[in-house]
């Protein structure tokens, strides 16, 4: 498994890769937005780690960029963020974590497992499809089409959809949401889900201000409800 | 004598007793300024000049010689005082007077009244006949005469000319008919005799004390209510400015506004000296313009601390002028000093150009009163500046704490934990290949060392956190939800569980089957009972319990931390809330409990920011219980906020 880890400061992104190095993977550096850009591309990570506040291209930035192109997972870390749209921005921007500075390595490597055996398809397969002639989605070969389009999905809005279809009809509470999504290391970042809706909403709801497919339960949390084929 | 010369008597009569009567009370309200005194003398002319005359007519009806000589040169003495008591008066009211006015007036009199002091001593007898009706006749000197036309021309001049100084119509009606009762009576004899003359200028005299009357005295008390009204109005524009430059430019245009005058300006005093800092119909290049502090009509007003009023800056201020141009543009001024604590802040003018008006004694109090209050807004817009500036410079403080400072401390703790990491390897390959027991030794100490730094920099991102989120509570806002604060007050209790166990305290809710929903930041107030439940865990020793419950009190949901610790002095419960305040220094046996004297600060915080309450009841040895009032959420509040489990 190979990590990209992008940070201007020379000690952390250190400290970091090694952290990683001792734990297995194959650990790639860059100091700056731009270089870590270009190493995304050259190599390939299987994950990358962007710190937020760097000189030449902003972590948000090379983040949105990346996403443009590929579903690599990607962990945001900052130093910055001190209040919870700071942090619904990064999610925003296409991230799949974010992680506030500072954060205790057994942690951050916890986090970087969950993310990569999230991003791992093969989980997925064995989950139902859901067609109704609008929305389609297709889990063995991770496609999702809308009205006959193609709709690119992160690795964890496909996996999010793909629970809530699962148990389409009942309510998933937030909870059971953060636990089958993102791992049982999250149950505490309720913000999350409700991100992610909203993002998942954009994607495939043909009125994301009032939904047809994704409801929300007051109180409880969500629920996929079917739509006959053909209306 | 004629019936109209009798009915012109009795009149004029009637008027000069009206007269007089409106000028006693104008005289007993202010009898020192000169346009009173002015007014006084002009009312006591006429007054002997009637009497002459009613004492003449007298005299010539009764065929005694001696009253009608007695008659007519009291009449003329008055006539005289008359005349020159009216252009004097014109004169002081239009601000037309020179510098060397009042000694030749004084001088005029003297003359007049020592002239007429020295005909009566040559026995000089007035010239005047008595016609076969009865009617007295008597003729004027052609000198006096000529003196008398001059002074009531140059009456009538003055009034044309300054007629924007005399406001009041009535009272410039008054001056130009006793102008023209003076002329009649000069030019025309045959009016003279029938007492038209007399009835025209005593009908102008009692014109002349009705509008004073009216001006010193109706128009004030009529116009103290609107007055009060408008006063109100301009404190509260001038108070509720809180940027010093905006709240200097309301004052100035205020100031203006409310003595209808042409312009204002305001000087500061920025050390030795006084900076025009706000000016209002001047041109604005102006300010900046600096005067030593005793320099200038301004720097005068504010070393004395006293008002000032220069009836025409031109020809009465002799010292530095306050600005450039001053002297041609300026009219009448008016400077009261700002002081705010016994201290001269600096000085108000009001100015009017010098064709303009002359500011009155209700102008000047009110700006008296005005300047007061200038002053408590000038000193409020500085505190304020200076605290946005304090604020800017905190929240910069914390920025610089947030990233410059969290980065290098991330750094330092990644890296103990890799030296850690590394030690622990480095044991288990020392006791694998048994190297000597001094390497064991001197390992033990380096990772009993390594742990006092990972502690002590555990303790210092512990207190960033707090500053961090002090700052996110106090300056932002909130992200409201209805949420259930029973599953909060698990959660937070199942965080601390194992520090609880650890300390063998027994740490448990005791919560009412259905907990009601409230309206909040559901990570704040997390955040606040964890650091309540912390607290208590703290300072509660071994085998000690910790119990939260919660219960409704009307709108708001109460929760209690009650433990049976060491408990909280007095002073201690009063300063529980401060930042930083850390009670168990003063603890024996307690000192060395960590904490980053934020804990409690941050619940207040909380609580503030949800409108909420916060306090505690505690005695020294038997435990604390800390209380903190959320409101609850309304039936259909929160209804399309996703919750979490």
């Amino acid at each position: 498994m190979k990590i990209l880890i992008v940070d201007d400061e020379l000690a952390i992104r250190d400290g970091l890769g090694r952290k990683l190095k001792r734990d297995g993977f194959e650990v790639l550096l860059a100091g700056n937005g731009l270089d870590g850009l270009r190493q995304f591309h050259t190599d390939h990570p299987d994950l990358v780690v962007l710190d937020i506040v760097m000189p030449e291209m902003d972590g948000l930035t090379v983040c949105k960029r990346i996403r443009e192109v590929s579903e690599t997972p990607i962990m945001m870390l900052s130093a910055q963020a001190i209040r919870e749209e700071d942090i619904i921005d990064g999610l925003n921007a296409g991230a799949d974590e974010y992680l506030v500075k500072p954060v205790r390595l057994e942690e951050f490597t916890a986090r970087v497992r969950a993310l990569l055996r999230r991003a791992q398809t093969g989980s997925s397969e064995s989950r139902p499809g859901y067609d109704d002639g609008y929305l389609s989605v297709d889990p063995q070969r991770r496609l999702v089409l809308v009205a006959g389009e193609a709709v690119h999905l992160t690795p964890t809005e496909f996996k999010l959809l793909l629970v809530l279809i699962e148990n389409a009809g009942h309510v998933v509470s937030q909870r059971e949401l953060l636990e089958q999504v993102w791992g049982h290391e999250y149950t505490d970042d309720i913000y999350y889900p409700r991100v992610y809706i909203s993002q998942l909403r954009h994607k495939i709801e043909p009125d994301s201000n009032s939904p047809t497919y994704i409801q929300t339960e007051h109180r409880v949390g969500y629920r996929f409800e079917r739509r006959l084929a053909g209306r | 004598m004629s019936t109209l010369n009798n009915l012109a008597l009795i009149v004029s009569g009637i008027s000069c007793v009206l007269a007089a009567l409106l000028l006693l009370l104008v005289l007993w309200l202010e009898w020192r300024s000169a346009a009173h005194i002015l007014s006084a003398l002009l009312t006591l002319s006429a007054i002997i000049w009637y009497s002459g005359l009613l004492l003449g007519h007298t005299g010539s009806a009764v065929e005694i010689a001696p009253l009608v000589t007695v008659g007519v040169r009291l009449a003329e003495f008055g006539f005289a005082g008359l005349c020159m008591t009216l252009y004097l008066f014109a004169a002081v009211l239009s601000g037309s007077t020179g510098r060397f006015f009042l000694w030749t007036a004084f001088a005029g009199v003297v003359v007049v009244s020592s002239y007429q002091a020295f005909l009566i001593y040559i026995a000089t007898d007035p010239l005047y006949e008595i016609a076969a009706d009865g009617t007295l006749v008597y003729v004027y000197d052609p000198l006096w005469s000529l003196t008398y036309v001059l002074l009531a021309a140059a009456t009538i001049l003055v009034i044309w000319q300054r007629h924007r100084k005399i406001a009041d119509p009535l009272l410039r009606t008054g001056l130009l008919i006793t102008a023209l009762g003076i002329l009649i009576e000069v030019i025309s004899p045959q009016f003279r005799e029938r007492g038209l003359s007399l009835l025209t200028g005593i009908g102008g005299v009692l014109l002349i004390s009705y509008a004073q009357m009216r001006l010193q005295i109706v128009r004030p008390l009529a116009g103290r209510e609107a007055e009060l009204r408008a006063f109100r109005d301009v404190g509260l524009a001038i108070t509720s400015r809180l940027r010093l430059d905006e709240a200097l430019r309301t004052i100035a245009v205020q100031a203006a506004a409310m003595l209808h005058a042409d312009g204002a300006a305001i000087f500061l005093r920025q050390g030795a000296a006084l900076e025009l800092v706000a000016v209002y119909n001047m041109p604005e290049r102006l300010v900046g313009h600096r005067l030593a502090l005793d320099a200038g009509l301004a720097g005068k007003v504010a070393t004395e601390q006293r008002t000032r009023q220069v009836e025409d800056y031109r020809r009465d201020w002799r010292g530095t002028a306050d600005m450039p141009y001053a002297r041609e543009a300026f009219g009448a001024v008016v400077a009261v000093p700002l002081i705010f604590d016994q201290d001269t802040l600096g000085t108000l003018l009001v100015v009017e150009n010098p064709q303009g008006k002359r500011f009155d004694r209700g102008d000047i109090r009110l700006l008296e009163l005005l300047g007061p209050q200038a002053a408590v807004a000038i000193a409020n817009s500085r505190l304020f500046e200076k605290q946005q500036e304090l604020d800017r410079l905190k929240n910069q403080m914390i920025r610089m704490t947030s990233h410059d400072l969290k980065n290098p401390l991330f750094a330092a703790m990644q890296h103990v934990e890799l030296l850690q990491e590394s030690l622990q390897d480095a044991q288990a390959i020392a006791s694998r290949e048994q190297v000597s027991a001094a390497f064991a030794q001197v390992s033990a100490e380096m990772h009993s060392d390594v742990i006092t730094i990972w502690t002590q920099l555990e303790r210092m991102s512990r207190i960033i956190r707090g500053i961090l989120d002090m700052e996110r509570i106090q300056s932002g806002t909130p992200t409201y939800e209805s949420f259930d604060i029973g599953a909060v007050i698990s959660s937070a209790i199942a965080e601390l569980h194992d520090q609880a166990v650890g300390q063998q305290i027994s740490l448990s809710a005791e919560l009412p089957a259905e907990v009601p929903w409230i309206i909040g930041d559901r990570h704040y107030v997390m955040q606040a009972l964890s650091n309540l439940i912390e607290n208590a865990l703290k300072f509660t020793p071994k085998a000690g319990i910790v119990v939260v419950s919660a219960e409704v009190a009307a709108d708001v949901l109460i929760c209690h931390v009650r433990d049976n610790g060491i408990g909280l002095t007095d002073e201690a419960q009063a300063r529980i809330f401060e930042r930083f305040y850390r009670a168990h220094q003063h603890y024996p046996g307690w000192e060395q409990v960590s904490g980053s004297g934020l804990g409690l600060s941050l619940v207040k915080a909380v609580a503030d920011a949800h409108g909420g309450r916060v306090w505690l009841e505690s005695a020294v040895g038997q435990g604390t219980t800390f209380h903190l009032a959320l409101p609850l959420a309304g039936p259909d509040q929160g209804a399309d906020t996703p919750i979490s489990a």
